[in-house]
């Protein structure tokens, strides 16, 4: 088997441990919300739809 | 006077000058347009912090207002995120945006420094006036700059750094970078929440969101630029 098609067999099967398996795409979801939050408050803000003092 | 209003934006002005010394030295050892771009960004930030901590000890000055205003409201948070766009987006991005946001920022400072202020606007109904807010200027045309700024700014920022923690993570490469790059994408969203915070009458958030968002990206550009030792056994290839 070539050294290239090794590698890949070997990435295929790679994992992270437990712990960031399942932290990384919970913090990454979060991340993304948090995004579209604060882009709908900016939104929100200039559109005058929230009243400020 | 107290410390949020004082003291914790000259430590924010603090981190963020080192870190824009680390970016910048990583710059001159290894170029690449990305990093000068951020350690821009992270003076802007610095100059920020410096002029919010001046006016909490000695109180109203017209230039610091502004170089506040330009830098630290309008200026940072996209200057941070072009050098995510050098880093990540093909080309000719890089190339078609980073004259627009030149001439952006040109435009913008001859904005703030042309502006009529009026420091009693500082107080409101909901701000006391110990922290440095846009409310000041009265020329219209000017806060309306900021949202296209931060806006840009933060979607490139936070969207790359969530986007390339994503890459990493779907290939299990490069466990650093991962890590590092959520700890960048959560330090820039946290002066973006600082502010909104600020808009509701929160007293420190502006500046604790700063902070905060400052210490966070320089531990993750740190983490993302030092290997960790992989501990994940990998499975032994197919004979």
């Amino acid at each position: 088997m070539s050294k290239s098609k090794q590698e890949a067999k070997i990435e295929k099967g790679r994992q992270y441990s437990p712990v960031y398996e399942k932290l990384v795409p919970i913090a990454i979801g979060v991340i993304v919300i948090l995004v579209v939050g604060m882009l709908l408050l900016a939104g929100a803000i200039a559109l005058d739809l929230i009243p400020l003092g | 006077m107290n410390f949020v209003t004082t003291y914790l934006p000259f430590i924010s002005a603090v981190i963020s000058f080192i870190f824009a010394y680390f970016v910048l030295q990583r710059y001159a050892q290894r170029k690449g347009n990305h990093l000068l771009i951020w350690g821009i960004g992270m003076i802007f930030y610095g100059i920020g912090g410096f002029c919010e901590g001046y006016y909490g000890f000695f109180g109203w000055n017209e230039v610091v207002f502004r170089l506040w205003y330009l830098f630290g409201a309008i200026l940072v948070a996209a200057w941070l995120g072009q050098g995510t766009v050098h880093l990540l987006a093909k080309k000719p991005w890089p190339t078609i945006t980073l004259p627009l946001l030149i001439a952006g920022s040109l435009y913008g400072a001859f904005k703030v420094f042309s502006a009529e202020l009026d420091p009693s606007l500082l107080t409101t109904s909901l701000h006391t006036g110990s922290e440095l807010s846009g409310h000041a200027i009265v020329t219209s045309g000017v806060r309306s700059l900021t949202p296209l700024f931060n806006i840009y700014g933060t979607l490139t920022l936070v969207g790359g750094a969530a986007w390339s923690a994503w890459i990493f993570f779907r290939k299990r490469v490069l466990l650093h970078r991962t890590i590092g790059n959520i700890l960048i994408a959560t330090g820039a969203l946290a002066p973006a929440f600082g502010g909104a915070g600020s808009r509701f009458g929160i007293p420190g958030a502006l500046y604790i969101g700063e902070l905060l968002g400052a210490i966070l990206m320089f531990i993750g550009f740190w983490r993302a630029t030092t290997a960790m030792q992989q501990t994940v056994p990998q499975p032994a290839p197919a004979d």
